[in-house]
């Protein structure tokens, strides 16, 4: 296949949307291409942090269902900064080998490749920012404060 | 596992719709529970902010629901739905006068090593910031990326949405991409 034909099937590859056999071809093509491998890792970013609906979205449709549509919006709940609406799919896997090439996998854990080894990421301590303020202040709101020190260090070191 | 998430949806879909139509609560309940989060995701896209969104989506999903009788299998369920949703944020949107803007926090701190601690505050920083990098995009790019990549919409599904033809919604997707890609490389 070529790039753009591979461009046009990446979103379904990123996202594990795709059939084996197409899925063997787009990873072979991956391994040698460095643009399209690039583009993949965007993709499954992308994917990865895409948002969930807020916790008691559905429960408000089905309370209006029944009624009139106009009470809906009265009835909103508020979704809160680390509700489940900006966590991560529960199956899902990053794989960074150092600042480029991601790749998503489903699975449970989440592991950071780098230089200096491997590093599993609970997914609970990945958060996406609500689209109010994104990736400012939320990026370190729930590290503990062990983990906090922990950062200084390295920091300092 | 395979996610197959087109497939799975639109073979779960056509059973729903048949109980959703004959007034089956449960049926209702579960097309709400299977779309939802994509509902969401659309008004997002076109709103910019959570709480219009979330009134948007719950608005336009509803507004689909009560009109089951008016689909008629012309598209998929998914995509006849989110192009309800997209027109309610829309009108909303035109309510508003103007998308609330996302502030962008560009500086990252490129130069930490990736480990430990600093290591996940980079990771989290950095998928962070690639979402929010979409947010930057004209509404019909931003869209055309957003269905084909988190809803996984064929690029005609994906015109049906954006009020375009298939061909002009591959050129939005693609330029969607080009332009994040050029400023994650900013
Ligand atoms: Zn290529």
């Amino acid at each position: 296949m070529t790039c753009p034909e591979i461009a046009d099937r990446l979103p379904d590859w990123a996202s594990d949307r795709l059939a084996d056999t197409e899925s063997a071809l787009v990873a072979e093509h991956l391994d040698g291409c460095e643009d399209c491998s690039a583009q993949a890792s965007v993709l499954g970013t992308l994917f990865v942090a895409r948002p969930e609906a807020p916790a008691g979205m559905a429960e408000n449709i089905a309370r209006a269902g029944g009624v009139q549509a106009h009470s809906v919006t009265r009835e909103r709940v508020r979704p809160s900064w680390r509700r489940p609406a900006w966590a991560l799919p529960s199956a899902a896997v990053l794989v960074f080998a150092v600042g480029t090439t991601i790749i998503f996998r489903d699975s449970q854990t989440i592991e950071v490749a780098s230089a200096i080894g491997e590093v599993p990421v609970e997914e609970s301590q990945i958060w996406i920012a609500n689209d109010g303020a994104v990736a400012g202040a939320p990026v370190l709101d729930d590290l503990s404060d062990e983990e906090l020190r922990a950062l200084v260090e390295e920091l300092g070191a | 596992m395979k996610r197959n998430v087109a497939g799975d949806v639109a073979s779960s879909d056509s059973a729903l719709l048949h109980g959703a139509r004959e007034g089956d609560p449960r049926a209702l309940d579960e097309l709400v529970a299977l779309h939802q989060s994509s509902a969401f995701r659309v008004a997002l896209g076109i709103l910019g902010g959570e709480a219009d969104a979330q009134d948007a989506a719950q608005d336009g999903m509803l507004r689909a629901l009560k009109g089951l009788a008016g689909f008629r299998g012309d598209a998929s369920f998914r995509t006849w739905l989110l192009a309800i949703v997209a027109n309610e944020a829309r009108s909303m949107l035109r309510r508003r006068t103007r998308r609330r803007e996302c502030p962008l926090d560009d500086e990252l701190p490129g130069e930490l090593p990736v480990g430990g601690v600093a290591g996940r505050v980079v990771l989290r920083a950095e998928v962070a910031r690639v979402r929010a990098l979409l947010a930057r995009l004209p509404e019909k790019q931003r869209l055309a990326v957003q269905l084909r990549v988190d809803e996984g919409l064929s690029f005609r599904e994906v015109g049906t949405v954006i009020g375009s033809s298939e061909g002009t919604a591959r050129v939005n997707y693609h330029h969607g991409i080009k332009r994040i890609r050029g400023w994650l490389k900013e």
